[in-house]
């Protein structure tokens, strides 16, 4: 199983309260409750050590400090059913071994089986598997692809996180390839037919 | 450390949370014995010359004068001495042969709009990849703070975004980019990433990247296809919200003998045609060259992530896709986000569609890289030796968590060089560690650049050059 080592911790000393942190966190992590002391709270048991909000902090109030016992993640995929963590992934365009973070390495089937199992939201799969606590960018749209394809609706964007809105090479419309053939929608659309599966 | 005098002058290291600290860095490749360099320019002459000058100073004063020389072409009358102006820079540029030119142009650009408008209110957004305090710390070194009175600041993609209707729907911008009156784009051309822009729409692309939140850069690298990915920032960039801001581009010019000149331009698309002609012509043949080398050793010894160490102004990232014609938009490349998907292990999930990572890397020893890029990918294909304390960077990599489970720590250089010319018997070394000009290479290596040099200039002149523009809408005969 894999683990992190390290947690955030607040110096509130250097702390000014603003929810920078609390926006920029993949995992719901960080909470802020303007009627609590400390208002800015880490839940260590979330975090993930992905050091975004260390790194965006403002004020600098942030280190990641050794853990005293590892914290371990990941999502045993085979305790969903198979052929719909199968399903899932086809019909997100996605091999169920496909890499979809390459930080942590996660793969589709991961994801897909998060979902079935009950992790509903972009934050909870982070949580859950691990997705999205290295660099925070790349993966998204592959989580809101599996949550889509899963059957999750109505997700309320948290706001700076994700906003629910992207672009796939299977929805953009035909004006798009007409007008733009230099590059190379087509070849591509076609390329990602080859790489990748249809819906079952 | 005294650098042998046959060699260019390595990158200097770089203190950064991103980096091993300097005293750790035990020696330089180009330190070793037995190495040599070779210029771009003997390789491949071209027509324009660098920029140079006597000292540092000289240089920024040269950059000066050109910044302001080709602002001077564009109309700016349209700014308001009231107005708000953000000028958007990106982290690249302030890596590139020091920094010291690009934020020089920077300078310049906010002093002749202050000078030429009586607009003040001129603030600095300053972009990162997937490394987010990296461009706070290029504001401190250059000092861009003070200059621009505690207007720069640096941003990134976790930020509070920006809705942007574009032609296939809302993508999101950041917030802090585009929250003034005029925006101006200030960039680098270089050849860079080309396994992601192809050098199609390259001046566009930080719309979708150092401007850009998660899920439009997610888009890009995940989403919408290794090639037609390069159309969202050009549809960003042709947004109403966009448009209405932009003002101008002003771009540090830049090819494998260093910087090159300041281009500025009202007008993105034309310059991204011009950009287009220029980058075919200064790095096609030695992107040619790179692809027909075998047997070769690297040495990454540069104070910048993995992919983006460089030499005579490419990347390993280009040497790691060299085997195939990245110029040629008919083929896909070995390495993007796209096809990194597929591997995972050591061959992909689809066999026959993508070309493997160029065979001619025999071994790849990792002596002084950044963290924070996500390159898993690069040990689980290639032999990977990482030495001394940069070994312990990447164990604790967050973008990285599995590099090291698939490469080998050896404690020294010099013992990391010795095995790899034992158990890939070559001795054909390239080192990326920022030279410019030109690149430091084993003397076997130097050998095998030289001979080869003619034949792939003339196969570039009469094959392929007429054929990259043929792809790209560009009549050969425009091009000098």
């Amino acid at each position: 199983m894999p683990h992190v080592n390290h947690v955030a911790v607040i110096d509130y000393s250097l702390c000014r309260k603003c929810p920078f942190c609390v926006r920029a966190c993949p995992t719901n992590a960080i909470s802020w409750d303007n009627n609590r002391d400390p208002v800015v709270v880490v839940d260590g048991g979330k975090c993930l050590d992905c050091t975004i909000c260390m790194t965006r902090c403002p004020h600098h109030a942030i280190t990641m400090q050794a853990r005293n016992e590892p914290l371990p993640y990941g999502v045993d995929w085979t305790l969903a059913d198979p052929d719909e963590v199968t399903r899932v992934c086809h019909a997100a365009h996605m091999h169920a071994e496909q890499i979809i973070c390459y930080c942590r390495q996660t793969k589709a089937r991961e994801v897909a089986a998060a979902i079935l199992l009950g992790h509903r939201t972009p934050e909870q799969l982070s949580v859950a598997t691990g997705i999205r606590t290295g660099c925070g960018v790349l993966c998204i749209t592959s989580v809101l692809r599996l949550l889509k394809a899963a059957g999750v609706e109505g997700l309320k964007a948290p706001g700076w996180q994700w906003y629910g809105t992207y672009a796939t090479i299977w929805d953009l419309p035909a004006e798009a390839f007409e007008k733009y053939p230099e590059y190379f929608l087509k070849e591509d659309l076609q390329a990602a037919n080859e790489l990748y599966p249809k819906a079952d | 450390m005294q650098t042998q005098a046959l060699t260019l002058k390595p990158a200097e290291p770089r203190a950064s949370y991103y980096n091993i600290d300097p005293k750790d860095l035990k020696m330089r490749a180009v330190d070793l014995p037995g190495f040599t360099s070779v210029r771009a320019s003997e390789l491949f002459p071209i027509e324009q010359t660098p920029v140079t000058a006597a000292t540092p100073e000289l240089m920024r004063a040269e950059i000066r004068r050109r910044t302001a020389a080709t602002l001077e072409k564009i109309d700016l009358q349209k700014i308001r001495p009231g107005d708000s102006i953000n000028i958007l820079t990106s982290h690249h540029g302030y890596s590139i042969y020091g920094g010291h030119a690009y934020a020089e142009m920077v300078r310049t650009i906010r002093d002749e709009v202050e000078r030429r408008t009586g607009a003040t209110d001129i603030r600095l957004r300053a972009g990162v990849g997937l490394r987010f305090r990296e461009t706070e710390e290029y504001i401190a070194k250059f000092g861009l703070d003070e200059y621009f009175h505690g207007k720069a600041k640096g941003i990134a993609p976790v930020d509070r975004g920006v809705p942007i209707k574009t032609a296939i729907g809302t993508l999101y911008g950041i917030a802090e980019a585009y929250d003034a009156r005029w925006i101006i784009h200030a960039h680098n051309n270089d050849v860079r990433e080309l396994h992601y822009h192809r050098q199609m729409g390259r001046l566009f692309k930080p719309f979708a990247m150092s401007y850009a939140t998660i899920e439009t850069r997610s888009s890009y690298h995940q989403s919408t296809g290794p090639r037609s990915a390069n159309l969202l920032p050009r549809l960003i960039w042709e947004s109403d919200y966009v448009q209405k801001r932009f003002l101008l581009s002003c771009f540090m010019q830049v090819g494998p003998e260093g910087i090159m000149g300041v281009n500025a331009n009202a007008d993105l698309i034309a310059q991204d045609k011009e950009f287009t002609k220029l980058n075919l012509q200064w790095y096609g043949k030695i992107l040619t060259l790179l692809g027909a080398l075998k047997d070769v050793i690297l040495v990454i010894d540069y104070p910048g992530p993995m992919p983006y160490t460089a030499t005579g102004g490419v990347l390993f990232g280009n040497f790691l896709n060299a085997n195939v014609d990245e110029f040629d938009l008919r083929k896909l490349t070995p390495f993007t986000r796209y096809s990194d998907m597929l591997y995972p292990d050591n061959k992909p999930l689809v066999e026959g569609v993508l070309p493997p990572p160029n065979p001619a890397i025999k071994a790849v020893i990792l002596n002084y890289c950044s963290k924070g890029y996500p390159g898993a990918f690069f040990p689980k294909m290639l032999p990977m030796l990482v030495v001394g304390a940069q070994a312990e960077l990447m164990e604790n990599d967050e973008q990285n968590t599995e590099f090291m489970k698939f490469a080998l720590k050896v404690d020294s250089l010099a013992k990391a060089v010795s095995f790899a010319r034992n158990f890939t018997k070559s001795d054909k070394i390239l080192i990326f560690d920022g030279a410019v000009g030109g690149f430091n290479v084993s003397s076997a290596l130097a050998d095998e650049m030289r001979e080869l040099a003619p034949e792939v200039s003339a196969r570039v002149d009469n094959e392929l050059m007429p054929m990259w523009l043929k792809q790209r809408g560009i009549a050969p005969q425009t091009v000098h």
